[in-house]
C-alpha cells in the first residue's frame, strides 16, 4: 500500500473513531446536560455548591446519597429522615448516573434498557416516631422515546408478608418523547395500621424495560401534621367552653430601622443565641416582652407570669415579621425595644452556628403597647 | 350542537321554503306574514326586548309586558288572496319557539327529537285553545291581524303549581334568546274534515305520554306533508334579554326572623324590595364539617401584611391551644355586608373585617330571584383580589355560579344508566331517576390543578416544628407553591350528580376538544357528583383592574365558560358537552359570592385556610352589570 494512502486511511479511521466516541449513547461525556424543550414553565435548576452536600442513607445506589439541604431534617426521636431528596449527582455507584440527560446539575439516574425494576428506598416504620400516614414521591422522568408503562410503586411488608402493593402509572397522555416530565404520586397508608418493624418500600416498575432517566426526586414519609409540634386544644368559638380564648395581639410599630452589624449580627460570624430574658416594653405598662421561638410570636407577660398579649413583630416598612427568623435578639434601644432577626448556617467543619447571609439580617427599634380597649 | 349561525341559516331556509310553499299553494302569490315589532333592533336586524321584572316574581315574566307595548301584546299580520273566493274561510294558529336554547326539532330518523318536548314553545294565551277562524273578505282576501304574548308555562302544565295550588308561571319562565314565529293556516273545510292531531292543536295535551313539538310536526313531521296546510315562518325574530337592575335594592328573605338593624333604604325586607329587587342576599348553608382551627391573627393580607413564609412558620410553630375553631360564617345582620347603589346600578359585597374575640371568616353574596333555563350569563364585576405581592392567598374563593331554583315540577330529566346520586353532599348514596339539584360554577382561588394526573398531588415535604431551621417549616420546595406566581386557578364545574348516561362519562383526567383547544375534565371517581376543568389566570388581570367579565354560556347540549376584559375579547376557559356530562335542564338562579372554603375541599392547595389570618379590613367586591341573553 502506498504510504500516503495508508496515512490518509489511518487519519480517517482516527477521525471516524473520534466521531463515534463523541456521539456514542454510552459515553459518559457525550451529549448535553440540559433538559429538552417541553416544560417551559419549569426551567432547569442549578444547584449551588453549598447545597451539594449529601447525607448517606441505608438504601442501595442510586438512592444511597440524599441531598443534605433538603433531606437534613430528622425527627427528634428515632433520628428518622422523612424527606429525602435525590439530585442524582452523587452515588457510590457512579455507573448508574449518566450525563446524557439531566433535569438539573450534570447527571441523572439512568434506568438501562432491559431493566424492569429499580432498587428500592425503604422506610422502617419502627424508626418513624409517629404514625406513618402517607408516602409521597415526586420526580422528573425523561425518555428519548415515548414512555410506555412506568409505575411508581409503594409496598409494605410485615416480615415476609406483603401487606399492600400500590402503584401509580405514568399517565400516557402527554408522555411524549424528548422532554422532562413531572411525575408525582401519594399513597395513603393509614388503613394499614403499620407498626413495629413493618417496612415500606418505594421503587419503580419499568414494565416495558425501556431506557429512562430520573432526576430531582423527592420521597416523603409523611405523618399527619407537623413533626414535633405539640398538640393542644384550640378554643371553640361556638361552644366557647372548649379550650381557652387566646390573648389579643399587642400593638406593634417600628420606630426606626437598626443596622444588625452594629449589634454583633454580622453574616459569616458567630451567631448570638436567642434572647430568652423578658424585657420591659413601655412606660405605664408592667408587662414584659418575652420571645418564645417555638410559638412563632412573642408574648407580653405580666409580672405574675401570665401571658396577656401576643406580639407579632410585623414591620410594614421592612415587609417582614422580625420574629420570622431562626433567631431573634432583643435588647433595650434608644427609643424603644430593639429587635434583630437573623438566620444561621451551621459550619460543617465544626458545627458552629454562623449568621447567615441569606436572608439578610434585619432589625428595628419598636414600640409595643397593649391594644386599645 | 347547532350554533346560532346554523339556527339562523335553518331559519332562512325554512322561511324561503315557506314562501315557496305559499306561492305554490292555491293560496295566492301575495301572501304576507309579518310580526309587528316596534322594538329597537340589534346588529343582526332582530328586534330586541328586555324582560320586564315588574311583578315577574309572582306572575313570571311576560314578553311583552303592559309597560312595554300597549295592551301588553305583540301584533302580527297575515294577508293573502284566497285561492278560492267561495271558501268558507280558514283556521289559523300562531306558534312561537325559543330558537336559541332548544334541541333540534327532528331526530336523525326524522321523528321528533327525543328531547324536543323540552323546548320552550307556545301559542295562544290559553294553551288549550286551538285554531282561530279567519274569514275571506268580499275582495277575496284573507287578512288576519291578531295579538299574542310570550309567557311562562305556555303549556299550562299541571305540575307548575305553587304550594297553594295556584298556577306558578314563574316556575317555567320564558327563556332568553331569540324567538321564531310560525303561522299555520288551513282551509276551514279541510280543517273540519281532517283536523290536526289534538296535541298539535292543544299544546297542553300530550300524545303517547309526550308533548308534541309543533315546529317538528309542521316542519318535519306529518304536518309538513299536509298539502292543505300553509306553514309560514316569519322573517322577523325577537331577541329577549334579561337585564336585572342592580340598583333596585337587595331583598332579605324573612321566612325566619332576621335582625333588621342593618337594613337600609336600599336593602331590607320591606314590600318594595320583595316586589322589585331582582337580587337578594345569599345566605350560604355552612355544614358543621367545614369547621377548622385558625390562627387568631388579624392582618391585612392584601396590604402585604402576611407572606407565604409567615404562613409556613405559623403552620409549624403556632401553638394549637392558641388557635380558634371557626366555621365560615354567614351574616347575623343582613344588609350589613351587601348593598345596592341606585345611581351606579351596582351591587357591593363585603367580607367583613374581624376584631379580637369576633373572629370571622364570613361569606357574602347575592342571588338572583328569578329562575331561568339556559342563557348566556354575563357578569361584569370587580371582585376582591386574591393574592398579595408575595403571592400569599387571602383565603377567599370568588364564585360566579348558577344554582337550581327548586321551582315546582322542576326535576332534571331522567338519567339513564342507573340514575343520579340523590344528594349533593357527597359519600355513598342511592341512585334515583331524577333529582332537583343542579349547579354550574366558576370558582376562582389559589389552588392546584388535578390534571394531568401524573402531576397530582404536589409533593409537599414533611415539615417540622424546628425553630432554628427555616427549611424545616418551608413548603417552598413544592412546585404547587413556586409555579406560576401571581396566577390563580379558574375552576369550571358542572354538577351532574354522577349521572352515567353520557357516552364518555368517566373519571380521572379526560380531554375534551372544542374550537381547536383541549380542555381536561376531572372527576375523582364514578360517584363524584361534579366534573371540573381548571386553568390558570392572572389575579391582577381578573381582579386588579376596573372590572372583568365572566360568562357562563349554558345551552341544552353544552356549557362554555368564558372570561375577558371586554365582551368582544372573551376567551374560553371551560367546555363540556352532553357526551361527557349530563347538562341540567331546570331553571337556575345566578349567585355571586366571595366565600371562604375549608381547604380540605381543594386537595393540593398550597395554603391552609387555618393559617391565613382573619381579615383586618373588609374585602370588597362590586358587581357592575349582569346580562342574560
Amino acid at each position: 500500500m502506498n504510504i500516503r494512502r495508508a496515512l490518509v486511511l489511518v487519519v480517517s479511521l482516527v477521525v471516524l473513531i473520534g466521531w463515534v466516541i463523541m456521539f456514542s449513547p454510552f459515553g459518559s461525556d457525550a451529549g448535553d446536560s440540559s433538559s429538552e424543550a417541553g416544560n417551559m414553565a419549569w426551567a432547569p435548576l442549578t444547584i449551588p455548591p453549598e447545597e451539594q452536600v449529601t447525607v448517606p442513607t441505608s438504601d442501595p445506589p442510586p438512592f444511597d446519597r440524599a441531598c443534605l439541604f433538603r433531606s437534613g431534617h430528622t425527627t427528634a426521636v428515632g433520628d428518622f429522615r422523612p424527606n429525602l431528596h435525590f439530585d442524582m449527582e452523587s452515588s457510590a455507584d457512579g455507573s448508574l448516573l449518566s450525563a446524557r440527560h439531566a433535569h438539573s446539575g450534570n447527571t441523572a439516574y439512568r434506568i438501562v434498557r432491559g431493566q424492569e425494576y429499580t432498587p428500592a428506598i425503604e422506610g422502617n416504620v419502627s424508626t418513624i416516631p409517629a404514625t406513618l400516614a402517607k408516602v409521597a414521591v415526586g420526580l422528573w422522568v425523561y425518555s428519548d422515546t415515548t414512555i410506555g408503562k412506568f409505575t411508581i410503586v409503594a409496598d409494605a411488608h410485615r416480615g415476609e408478608e406483603q401487606l399492600t402493593w400500590m402503584g401509580k402509572d405514568l399517565d400516557p397522555v402527554g408522555s411524549g418523547a424528548g422532554k422532562w416530565m413531572r411525575f408525582q404520586a401519594e399513597f395513603d397508608l393509614r388503613d394499614l395500621h403499620l407498626s413495629g418493624d413493618d417496612r415500606v418500600r418505594i421503587y419503580f416498575w419499568n414494565a416495558d424495560k425501556q431506557e429512562l432517566f430520573i432526576d430531582d426526586m423527592d420521597v416523603v414519609f409523611r405523618i399527619d401534621g407537623v413533626s414535633g409540634k405539640p398538640s393542644g386544644t384550640p378554643f371553640d368559638t361556638e361552644a366557647r367552653t372548649i379550650g381557652v380564648a387566646p390573648p389579643p395581639f399587642a400593638r406593634f410599630a417600628m420606630i426606626a430601622p437598626v443596622d444588625p452589624h452594629e449589634h454583633g449580627v454580622v453574616p459569616g460570624q458567630l451567631a448570638p443565641s436567642n434572647t430568652s430574658d423578658p424585657f420591659p416594653v413601655a412606660k405605664g405598662y408592667s408587662g414584659r416582652l418575652r420571645y418564645v421561638p417555638g410559638n412563632a410570636t412573642g408574648e407580653l407577660v405580666s409580672t405574675g407570669g401570665r401571658t396577656e398579649y401576643l406580639v407579632r413583630a410585623w414591620c410594614p416598612e421592612l415587609g417582614k415579621d422580625l420574629f420570622g427568623f431562626e433567631r431573634v435578639l432583643i435588647s433595650p434601644g434608644v427609643n424603644g425595644l430593639r429587635i434583630i432577626g437573623f438566620d444561621v448556617d451551621i459550619d460543617p467543619s465544626n458545627g458552629q452556628a454562623l449568621v447567615a447571609k441569606d436572608p439578610r439580617p434585619m432589625g428595628a427599634e419598636c414600640s409595643i403597647t397593649p391594644p386599645s380597649p | 350542537m347547532l350554533d346560532h349561525s346554523s339556527f339562523a341559516m335553518i331559519g332562512r331556509i325554512l322561511l324561503l321554503g315557506s314562501i315557496i310553499l305559499a306561492s305554490c299553494s292555491p293560496k295566492g302569490s301575495d301572501t304576507r306574514f309579518n310580526m309587528l315589532f316596534d322594538q329597537e333592533q340589534n346588529e343582526h336586524g332582530v328586534a330586541v326586548i328586555d324582560m320586564d321584572y315588574t311583578d315577574a316574581l309572582d306572575s313570571g315574566f311576560v314578553v311583552p309586558s303592559i309597560r312595554q307595548v300597549p295592551d301588553g301584546r305583540f301584533s302580527f299580520r297575515y294577508s293573502a288572496t284566497s285561492a278560492d273566493p267561495q271558501s268558507k274561510g280558514y283556521r289559523y294558529k300562531l306558534y312561537y319557539v325559543n330558537d336559541s336554547y332548544r334541541f333540534a326539532h327532528a331526530g336523525p330518523d326524522g321523528a321528533q327529537h327525543p328531547l324536543a318536548h323540552e323546548n320552550f314553545y307556545g301559542s295562544w294565551e290559553v294553551a288549550a285553545e286551538g285554531f282561530r277562524p279567519a274569514a275571506v273578505g268580499s275582495d277575496g282576501r284573507v287578512v288576519i291581524e291578531d295579538r299574542f304574548r310570550i309567557r311562562g308555562d305556555p303549556r299550562d302544565e299541571p305540575g307548575h303549581r305553587d304550594t297553594t295550588g295556584q298556577q306558578a308561571r314563574w316556575s317555567r319562565n320564558p327563556r332568553v334568546g331569540e324567538y321564531r314565529f310560525m303561522l299555520v293556516l288551513i282551509p276551514a273545510e279541510q280543517f273540519e274534515k281532517a283536523p290536526p292531531p289534538s296535541a298539535v292543536m292543544n299544546i297542553a295535551q300530550q300524545e303517547n305520554g309526550r308533548f308534541v313539538d309543533p315546529f317538528w310536526y309542521w316542519l318535519h313531521g306529518p304536518g309538513s306533508q299536509d298539502e292543505h296546510a300553509q306553514v309560514m315562518i316569519a322573517s322577523e325574530r325577537l331577541q329577549v334579554r334579561a337585564r336585572p337592575d342592580l340598583g333596585a335594592g337587595v331583598y332579605i328573605r324573612s321566612e325566619v326572623e332576621v335582625d333588621p338593624i342593618a337594613f337600609t333604604e336600599q336593602c331590607g325586607n320591606a314590600p318594595g324590595f320583595q316586589k322589585n329587587s331582582p337580587f337578594e342576599q345569599f345566605i350560604h348553608y355552612v355544614d358543621p364539617s367545614t369547621r377548622f382551627a385558625n390562627i387568631p391573627l388579624i392582618a391585612d393580607v392584601l396590604a402585604n401584611e402576611y407572606t407565604p413564609e409567615d404562613h409556613d412558620r405559623y403552620r409549624c410553630l403556632f401553638p394549637e391551644d392558641r388557635m380558634v375553631v371557626v366555621r365560615p360564617r354567614t351574616t347575623d345582620t343582613p344588609c350589613a355586608t351587601v348593598s345596592s347603589d341606585p345611581e351606579r346600578h351596582s351591587l357591593e359585597l363585603r367580607n367583613p373585617a374581624s376584631t379580637h374575640g369576633n373572629w370571622r371568616k364570613e361569606n357574602v353574596g347575592v342571588r338572583s330571584r328569578h329562575g331561568l333555563a339556559y342563557g348566556k350569563y354575563q357578569v361584569k364585576c370587580k371582585l376582591t383580589r386574591l393574592l398579595n405581592d408575595s403571592d400569599m392567598w387571602v383565603g377567599i374563593t370568588n364564585a360566579i355560579w348558577l344554582l337550581y331554583d327548586g321551582a315546582p315540577d322542576s326535576l332534571r330529566r331522567e338519567c339513564g344508566n342507573g340514575g343520579y346520586l340523590r344528594n349533593y353532599y357527597g359519600g355513598g348514596d342511592e341512585r334515583v331517576p331524577r333529582v332537583a339539584y343542579s349547579e354550574i360554577d366558576f370558582e376562582i382561588l389559589k389552588t392546584t390543578a388535578y390534571c394531568p394526573s401524573r402531576t397530582f398531588p404536589p409533593t409537599f415535604p414533611q415539615t417540622f416544628a424546628a425553630t432554628d431551621d427555616r427549611s424545616a417549616w418551608a413548603m417552598s420546595t413544592s412546585e404547587a407553591r413556586t409555579d406560576n406566581p401571581g396566577m390563580i386557578t379558574v375552576a369550571c364545574t358542572n354538577w351532574d350528580m354522577a349521572c352515567r348516561a353520557p357516552e364518555n362519562f368517566g373519571h380521572g383526567c379526560r380531554p375534551v376538544e372544542h374550537n381547536g383547544k383541549t380542555f381536561v375534565s376531572h372527576r375523582w371517581d364514578e360517584n363524584y357528583r361534579a366534573l371540573t376543568q381548571k386553568s390558570e389566570a392572572s389575579d391582577s388581570e381578573l381582579f386588579g383592574g376596573p372590572y372583568y367579565w365572566f360568562e357562563i354560556d349554558w345551552r341544552p347540549e353544552e356549557i362554555i365558560w368564558r372570561i375577558g376584559p371586554e365582551l368582544d375579547r372573551m376567551r374560553e376557559v371551560g367546555y363540556m358537552d352532553r357526551s361527557v356530562t349530563e347538562i341540567s335542564n331546570v331553571q337556575m338562579q345566578l349567585i355571586i359570592t366571595q366565600e371562604y372554603h375549608n381547604t380540605r375541599w381543594w386537595p393540593g392547595t398550597p395554603y391552609e385556610q387555618g393559617f391565613i389570618p382573619f381579615p383586618a379590613k373588609d374585602l370588597v367586591g362590586e358587581i357592575l352589570e349582569v346580562r342574560i341573553e
